[in-house]
């Protein structure tokens, strides 16, 4: 009996003493590892907006870190989410430093219903999440959230009414202006515009394409020229259909005008 | 017999006494984390002052049985209060729009492991104890 007393009590020692240890050494380790933020960069890589962030990991602790995941959500306000993007450290080892580059990407092609926010602003909801695993038994996750304001790139995008004058013997010609803003502050839009005229019955009646530019912050307006043939029938009401195409995007905007002489 | 009473109740209050200061200093040291854990302290509180009633009590009634009554009650209540306290080992801290979980498992599962040994070693010793006093007797 003595015996089995003496070794459950050096047992409850042995076991004391390695919790106050490990316990001592993980606070004192979790207190020294430092993360630094760096300068946020944006740039635009094919067809997607990259914005870089890239966090210094300095792991001073007596212990490695493990699974580290970070994960931005971007939301609209009805919470749908738009962009999800994770980067992933498998392990930092202790007393080293790590350089973790969290890239949230937006392509406009991958987000639902993105026409939406082309022409109208918003605010988004970004939710940042990150977890890691501290020494593998301390499963930590911590998660904030922050808002985007959301400029569109073509808000108020409009097309005036047409007029109609005659230019010589066979064609007559069809003007009107387009123009938007350029409300983002991260895309300068460069691309092409492709205009076609329809008459009432679905025939297409004249077609233009012009190139555009509108940096960060500008407006952009453009009256349109476009030669009608005499020999098509020109109706009262017309619909216009531009077509806007940028390596990020393409948006079409249809509208039905009356058309003036 | 009174003065071993006194004795007991001196050693008891020196133990206690003990405890009271081990509070004070790690009350101390969670000072510039208070912020955090401030919403926790009544539950500190509560942890140092039954753990010092628990320490009175178990050397007052020392050469008894009641004493590995109060040891194992003593572990039977630290489990229960650590499982209670850290919520069965995940916290979870919400300030503003930061929301903070920990996984503290394996911490409380140590503790749990080591109350259960602890609890083991006072049944033992409640029957080790037991078992003189009756050979004494006869």
């Amino acid at each position: 009996m003595k015996y089995a007393l003496r070794a459950l009590r050096w047992t409850t020692i042995i076991f004391w003493l390695y919790f106050a240890f490990l316990s001592l050494t993980v606070v004192y380790s979790a207190f020294n590892v430092r993360v630094e933020t760096g300068e946020s960069q944006f740039f635009i890589e094919d067809d997607k907006i990259v914005w870089a962030m890239p966090f210094m990991i300095n792991n001073a602790g007596f212990y490695d870190i493990y699974d580290l995941n970070m994960t931005s959500i971007v939301e609209d306000a009805d919470g749908t989410v738009l962009i999800k993007n994770s980067s992933f450290n498998p392990v930092i080892p202790k007393e080293k430093q790590s350089i973790l580059w969290h890239n949230v990407s937006i392509n406009f092609k991958e987000m639902p219903n993105y026409e939406i926010y082309l022409t109208h602003d918003s605010n988004f909801t970004v939710k940042h999440l990150i977890s890691l695993n501290y020494a593998k038994i301390i499963p930590f996750s911590l998660s904030f959230n922050s808002t985007m304001l959301w400029g569109a790139p073509l808000y108020n995008l409009s097309i005036s009414e047409p007029t109609l004058h005659s230019f010589n013997a066979t064609h007559s010609k069809v003007s009107f202006n387009v123009s938007f803003e350029n409300h983002s502050p991260y895309i300068e839009l460069n691309g092409t515009m492709e205009v076609k005229i329809l008459n009432e019955n679905g025939e297409v009646i004249g077609v233009a394409e012009e190139s555009f530019y509108a940096p960060s912050g500008s407006s952009w307006k453009e009256t349109i020229e476009i030669l009608v043939a005499n020999t098509v029938e020109v109706t009262d009401y017309v619909t216009i259909k531009a077509t806007f195409k940028t390596s990020m995007f393409s948006y079409e905007m249809e509208a039905r005008r009356r058309l003036s002489s | 017999m009174k003065r071993n009473l006194a004795r007991r109740i001196l050693k008891a209050g020196i133990k206690a006494a003990l405890i009271y200061i081990v509070y004070f200093i790690f009350m101390l040291l969670i000072q510039p984390f208070f912020e955090f854990i401030g919403q926790y302290s009544l539950l500190i509180d509560m942890f140092f002052t039954v753990l010092i009633v628990f320490i009175f009590l178990t050397e007052l009634f020392s050469g008894t049985i009641i004493k590995y009554m109060i040891e194992f009650s003593k572990s039977l209540f630290i489990i229960f209060y650590f499982v209670a306290a850290l919520n069965s080992g995940i916290i979870d801290v919400s300030m503003e729009n930061v929301s903070i979980i920990v996984n503290l498992r394996f911490f409380l599962l140590m503790l749990v492991l080591i109350n259960v040994i602890g609890m083991a070693k006072t049944v033992l010793s409640a029957v080790n104890f037991l078992h003189e006093k009756s050979e004494k007797e006869y």
